[in-house]
């Protein structure tokens, strides 16, 4: 027997960041989280809607109050993309969820989609997602945030969890929603949290855009919205790809009522592993409080940066070196994910923002580096990036790396079919992607150290390849149209589904976070990291970072339109190289997925957008590079 | 900055409270999840060595951001970069074939659940580990 010393370690203070704290926003109070639930349910009783649920959250995603008309009698929701797509096929047709997570899901996306320049509800999120942009336009493109409703998860390891209140951003029990009925709540022009409200009993999207609704939800969603409107100019003024994203089909004209009924405070229930019951304060976002905050030119001195705090005002993503490979072995270095950030910013800053009003205003997007493993090296952002790029970006840097590594195929392979609930919820053995996937693009495929941005990825994971043609088969990444939606896209719901089930009860996520892919060796024994730990991305934002011919990380890029967040990460990561002049860099031209001829077509890697500068006019800035 | 800040993660109390005793072994032992509410006194595991005799003792923890930290001589987390013979070797009690490990000595700030702590020895042969996870509240 031995007796060896422990040694005590006494808590320390920390000194905040001034300037950190000197924001002053505005935050939603429990007075105006029972004036929102007030105005709901009054609409609600107007339009005979007696059982439902109503949600409220702050901009990061802290549960402020879950409000059940029956708490007795909480109803459930079926899943549905109205398509007539069976069970064990993805979340389609499964009916056994409470409304309350659908309620919260449309609250999250409210919040997370929007900001101070643009203002997105699930309506829009329902005109971005599917297999066509416009839904309903044939043989047209996929949605620009195909595979968005697969973020914010609940078995994230970005996300936060554990405290009733504080930093965010935090998970959602099914995603981002594009079921009708979910909008962003605003004070003084600033985005201050989400409502979310589900009466209807069912969690779909709306197929068909040239119509205007009259959908129960949405009536009750923007009546719970009443004082808290966004600006008119950021609403339905705002244009992708040359077709304007909707923000509601009704408005105030359209309500029924205009004054909040009284609300029982006993009816705010607890949702596990969300809230308790009752309602609360929403954090003002901005301060260390909200976990999102002012850098304070401690990492990025050149930039106005913003990073994620730690709730003990450190930097919870401060920049680092990498593990694998390490520094040492050719692995990045500190000081060059620092310049990789910084130079990414300085591009966001000088770049005509896609999605934000008024006109000429910059990108604002949040921006993620990893290593080969997964581990994550830095995550900065602009000031008013909209906060689900948070966990996107982070997803797209690591979706990137995982597609250019030469072990996936083998590592997808490993992953075995597994039903969830027989008869319910099923995945397929991921091999079966793999196959389809080395059909289609060559033998060596995921096996041979090409490089695929996420746009590369993106494009092989439709309902159609070419993208929107339809009367080409799917994608070997994506399921077949005939059972394909957004509830059932293929590889990318297939690694996540058993994580989204298993989190149902509330329960925290895994500290390796999502998937049952391989985790980091680098990072040492226990829970680090896994391959796709908050999930794999499929729409445009993110590259492998290179140094010569080696692969050595990953840049994720979200919060503006596709082509900005490409140029963002592609560009950015061509100025680091230059500045930087120690071989890193892009993938080297030969390695790259555009290289790689798939069905006849040339693949993309990239795409730039026009004259993308604020204050210059210049063409093709990616092109050469 | 992070290593003065974990350090809220203070040791205020010596008192124990054992996990139930299981094996380490080199593909890293789940050695299950406890609620932080039963930590008020904090967290020592309880590991059966069987026929192994232990050279040095690590403690590797992760919080929210997945971040590795190693745990220093001088009790604090400080980061660490993955290289194992950069662990810094802490302190426990070897009697009748179990390695007893104090974890924490308090329960952990609510911020940074879920927790895990990865406990790992060496041997003359090797390197075993297992972790424990802490959820909140």
């Amino acid at each position: 027997m031995s007796f060896i010393r422990f040694v005590a370690a006494l808590g320390v203070a920390i000194g905040l960041n001034a300037a950190a704290v000197a924001q002053t926003v505005p935050n939603l109070t429990i007075a105006d989280v029972d004036k929102v639930v007030g105005q709901a349910l009054a609409e609600a009783a107007a339009r005979n809607a007696t059982n439902g649920a109503i949600a409220v959250v702050d901009r990061v995603g802290n549960v402020l109050g879950v409000y059940a008309l029956n708490p007795g009698n909480i109803p459930l929701m079926t899943i549905t993309s109205g398509r007539g797509i069976p069970l064990n096929n993805g979340l389609e047709a499964v009916n056994i969820l409470p409304a309350t997570f659908g309620a919260l899901a449309k609250a999250i996306t409210g919040a997370y989609l929007s900001s101070s320049g643009n203002a997105f509800t699930t309506r829009t999120a329902s005109q971005i997602v599917q297999e066509h942009f416009n839904p309903g336009e044939r043989n047209t493109p996929s949605g620009p945030l195909f595979g968005v409703q697969f973020s914010q998860l609940a078995c994230s390891d970005l996300t936060r969890f554990g405290e009733t209140i504080g930093g965010g951003p935090r998970r959602s029990p099914l995603g981002l929603s594009a079921d009708l009925g979910g909008l962003p709540l605003y004070k003084n022009g600033q985005v201050v949290g989400g409502v979310g409200v589900l009466f209807d009993g069912v969690y779909g999207l709306d197929l068909k855009i040239d119509d205007y609704d009259r959908d129960l939800d949405e009536l009750i969603a923007v009546a719970a919205q009443q004082g808290f409107e966004p600006p008119t100019d950021i609403t339905s003024r705002i244009t992708a790809d040359g077709k304007f994203l909707t923000y509601t089909d009704v408005d105030r004209r359209d309500l029924k009522t205009t004054t909040a009924a009284a609300v029982n405070p006993t009816n705010y229930i607890a949702v596990a592993g969300y809230t308790p019951a009752g309602r609360r304060d929403g954090v003002a976002f901005g301060t260390p409080t909200s976990g999102v905050r002012d850098e304070g030119s401690v990492d990025y001195p050149a930039v106005d940066a913003w990073i994620l705090d730690d709730g003990l005002g450190n930097n919870r993503y401060a920049p680092r070196a990498g593990l694998a490979p390490a520094a040492a072995a050719g692995g990045l270095a500190t000081a060059e994910v620092r310049t990789i950030v910084t130079e990414a910013l300085k591009v966001a800053f000088k770049s005509r923002a896609q999605i934000r009003r008024p006109l000429g205003s910059f990108v604002q997007v949040t921006v993620s580096v990893v290593d080969t493993e997964a581990n994550i090296l830095a995550v900065a952002r602009t000031p008013d990036a909209p906060v689900f790029g948070t966990d996107v970006s982070l997803q797209k840097a690591r979706s990137a790396v995982f597609m250019s590594r030469p072990t996936t195929a083998a590592e997808l392979r490993a992953v075995p079919a597994v039903t969830l609930i027989p008869g319910t919820l099923s995945t397929v053995a991921l091999g079966t992607y793999v196959d389809a996937f080395q059909a289609l693009v060559g033998p060596t495929a995921l096996s041979d150290g090409k490089a695929f941005a996420d746009r590369s990825v993106g494009l092989l994971a439709r309902p159609f390849y070419p993208d929107g043609i339809e009367k080409y088969a799917n994608g070997p990444l994506s399921k077949p149209f005939n059972v394909w939606s957004p509830f059932n896209v293929g590889l990318q719901l297939d690694l996540v589904l058993g994580d989204i089930v298993a989190r149902l009860d509330g329960s925290a996520p895994p500290p390796q976070g999502c998937t049952s892919l391989p985790q980091s060796a680098a990072a040492g024994p226990g829970p680090a990291p896994t391959r796709l730990a908050n999930g794999l991305q499929i729409f445009p934002g993110s590259v492998p970072v290179y140094r010569g011919n080696t692969l050595i990380g990953g840049l994720g890029v979200s919060g503006d339109g596709i082509d900005q967040d490409d140029m963002v990460s592609f560009l950015g990561l061509h100025n680091a190289g230059l500045a930087l002049n120690s071989g890193v860099g892009n993938a080297p031209k030969s390695l790259r997925a555009d290289t790689l001829k798939v069905g006849g077509l040339a693949l993309r890697y990239v795409q730039c957008p026009f004259s993308p500068f604020t204050n210059s006019t210049e063409q093709n800035v990616c092109s050469g590079k | 900055m992070n290593r003065f800040a974990l350090a809220a993660l203070a040791v205020m109390t010596c008192a124990v409270q054992a996990a139930a005793a299981a094996s380490l072994s080199s593909a890293d032992t789940n050695l299950g999840r406890v609620k932080a509410a039963v930590l008020q006194e904090g967290l020592t595991v309880t590991i059966d060595l069987g026929d192994d005799i232990p050279t040095a003792t690590h403690i590797i923890a992760r919080f929210q951001n997945n971040q590795p930290l190693m745990r220093g001589r001088d009790g604090l987390w400080a980061p660490w970069a993955g290289d194992m013979t950069q662990l810094d070797e802490v302190t426990a009690v070897v009697a009748d074939k179990k390695l007893i490990v104090r974890v924490l000595d308090a329960k952990p700030e609510a911020l940074f659940y879920p927790a895990s702590f990865t406990v790992v020895y060496r041997t003359e042969t090797g390197v075993k580990s297992g972790t424990i996870t802490v959820d909140g509240p």
